[in-house]
């Protein structure tokens, strides 16, 4: 069974009187151990579809299921417990919570677990080193560069092994050299087994997954394989 | 997420604005403080007079002319002249009485006295000697009147210190012609230093015979008051009932409702000093409390600004996995943590201000002043904060709890 199983997605937002078409009829797979990456120009719909698939909003038509199940298959609890242990979010603007510490940042997932709280060092620990980010524990994430910030929200995201991680523009607000270190995380991580489903607007950092899905105005212009996939960033991280 | 895990996300969000937290539980803090010192000081005030009253001894009963009003139209009742000569006779009666150890008719006036070129305004009591079993004013320097005297209108005083003080300074007081109203009475005795006792302040009054007092400074033929002894305070209850059987007997009445007088026990008067400084404080109390709501109102202001300012971080957690529940709670918490924080300030401030006014109280009115904290008054304060935490943090918690993810992760 796929991971992600879509088909004929549709999202309208009404206001008032005026009704946007923000995805028309999308449908596409997405196997455990994939790297897709969704690409397309501004308004192409592709942030409406990570909130749809992240269990964040509801589509207006068409399936979602996400390991067989639908978010109508949840209740509100429910919903945000899978959301907290099946999946991982990274955004463009970090989303650190201000004057706390790297560890504090990313135990904060754990603190919606239910795990015991003995646990949550040691996890925590454990996915900060996975970003290289050890000696960097105790600081706030104010002293911290862009880069090592969103290496913290990697981290974050990984704390509780979740199913699949989304990243939104991760590398969006990051200079080549940093971006370069982020993507190179994600690509490992990937390499260790976690899907990733990466939204961007840039085909140099698209590269880096084994399948682009093209999206344009609400329609799913393209499905492929990557030829030539980028690897590392020895031919230093172009944007 | 646990109680105890929600608890430390709470304190953490309000450690994250130190100065504004501390400035939003300002009024909470005033609001408590309030309270607590208004308490403290009714409870003093209140074991001041009560032991004031309790001087009068157990035993002690008070028949006052006149009633209570019963109504706007009915203020003749309180100026009547039902208590005279006539009475008093009847009352000193066994066979009418039988409870009765002694009576001390009362008469009260505040009039000019002089001696030599000293002239001063005292307070003059027309009493009888049984007054001295009543309320401790046995002169230190000389003796108190007797019967005899009394019997024969005999113009001598008995002078309390201050009086002494005011007129004679250092010399010799005893034995000495005072001139009170123009008639001239002899000083027999001085009474030792007392401050107040049962409500007389004993080293500014002057005693005389009640007859004396009657007829040359009264100016009027009925007592303010007739204090009676009872032979002990199991007898009490009956001789109360003695006392107004012959009263209405005397003065043909039947009903009740129109007695002419009023007939108190010392436990009566305890009674109503206890319940109006009761209701005295719980007015003020009351009062206080308005600040209280005030305070409430600056908190969930500033709940709702943190919660708009914390859009992104609420829409956040719920992404990772907060449920509503879990962003209510924490906001609530922290509006709980505040107010309480508020009320623990309000509360030991409230009992440093209690102390330093019984300090001062203790100088002005003497050694009458308790310094007294009820744990009742912390509890009320403690109780009263955390449910204006709740009450007023409640709507902003509520707010932050709606939002939606995706919403709050596109706020700027």
């Amino acid at each position: 069974m796929p991971l992600i199983e879509i088909h004929n997605l549709e999202k309208v937002y009404t206001e008032g009187e005026s009704e946007t078409h923000a995805l028309c009829g999308v449908s596409f797979n997405i196997k455990e151990g994939e790297f897709v990456a969704i690409i397309g120009p501004s308004g192409s719909g592709k942030s409406t579809l990570l909130h749809i698939l992240g269990f964040l909003d509801k589509q207006t038509s068409g399936t979602y299921l996400f390991e067989g199940k639908g978010l109508e298959d949840y209740s509100e609890n429910q919903v945000a417990k899978v959301r907290n242990k099946k999946m991982g979010f990274i955004f463009q603007a970090f989303n650190l919570l201000p004057r706390t510490t790297v560890l504090e940042n990313v135990k904060l997932p754990l603190s919606y677990s239910g795990l015991k709280e003995s646990l949550w060092n040691e996890m925590a620990r454990k996915a900060i080193e996975q970003v290289g980010l050890s000696h960097r524990a105790n600081y706030e994430t104010s002293q911290l560069s862009g880069g090592e910030r969103q290496r913290v929200a990697i981290a974050r995201a990984l704390v509780n092994n979740p199913q699949i991680i989304f990243a939104d523009e991760p590398t969006g607000n990051l200079d080549s050299k940093s971006g370069g270190g982020v993507m190179e995380i994600i690509e490992k991580l990937n390499n260790q087994g976690h899907t990733i489903i990466l939204i961007t607007h840039e085909t140099y950092t698209a590269e880096y997954a084994e399948r682009i899905i093209k999206l344009k105005d609400g329609l799913l212009e393209s499905d492929e394989k990557v030829g030539e996939r980028r690897k590392g960033t020895k031919d230093g991280f172009i944007k | 997420m646990t109680f105890k895990n929600s608890l430390k996300t709470a304190i953490k969000g309000l450690r994250v604005n130190k100065s504004r937290s501390a400035l939003t539980i300002l009024g909470i803090v005033i609001g408590i403080t309030s309270i607590i010192l208004i308490m403290s000081l009714g409870k003093g005030a209140q074991e001041l007079i009560l032991n004031q009253v309790r001087g009068l001894g157990s035993a002690t009963i008070i028949i006052e002319p006149g009633r209570e009003p019963q109504g706007p139209s009915d203020f003749g009742s309180l100026f009547t002249d039902s208590l005279k000569d006539r009475e008093v006779e009847a009352l000193s009666k066994q066979s009418n009485v039988p409870g009765v150890e002694g009576l001390s008719p009362m008469v009260v006036l505040s009039t000019s006295v002089t001696f030599e070129n000293e002239a001063h305004t005292f307070m003059i009591l027309g009493a009888a000697p049984l007054i001295t079993d009543i309320v401790d004013v046995y002169p230190e320097t000389g003796q108190f009147f007797t019967d005899d005297q009394v019997q024969q209108l005999s113009p001598v005083a008995v002078i309390g210190s201050e009086v002494k003080e005011k007129l004679f300074g250092q010399s010799e007081a005893l034995n000495q012609n005072i001139k009170i109203k123009g008639k001239t009475f002899k000083v027999i005795g001085i009474s030792p230093k007392k401050g107040q006792v049962g409500m007389l302040d004993v080293d500014n009054s002057i005693i005389v015979p009640y007859t004396t007092a009657l007829k040359y400074l009264s100016g009027m033929n009925y007592y303010h008051q007739i204090l009676v002894k009872a032979k002990s305070e199991q007898v009490v209850p009956q001789t109360v009932e003695d006392i107004k059987a012959t009263l209405r007997e005397l003065h043909n009445i039947t009903d009740p409702e129109k007695d002419d007088f009023q007939v108190a026990t010392q436990e009566d008067i305890a009674e109503r000093v206890g319940t109006v400084t009761s209701v005295l404080t719980i007015f003020l109390a009351a009062i206080a409390a308005i600040s209280l709501v005030v305070g409430g109102i600056g908190i969930m202001n500033i709940m709702l600004v943190s919660v708009t300012e914390r859009t992104r971080e609420i829409g956040l957690r719920k992404a990772l996995g907060a449920t509503t529940k879990n962003i209510l709670t924490q906001f609530l918490l922290e509006s709980v943590i505040l107010t309480c924080l508020g009320g623990i300030v309000g509360i030991i401030l409230g009992i440093f201000f209690s102390f330093v006014s019984a300090l001062i109280l203790s100088r002005v009115v003497g050694s009458g002043w308790q310094f007294a904290v009820s744990v009742k008054a912390i509890l009320l304060g403690l109780g009263v904060s955390a449910f204006v935490g709740l009450v007023f943090g409640l709507y902003p918690a509520s707010q932050a709890s709606k939002k939606s993810p995706i919403e709050a992760l596109r706020y700027e």
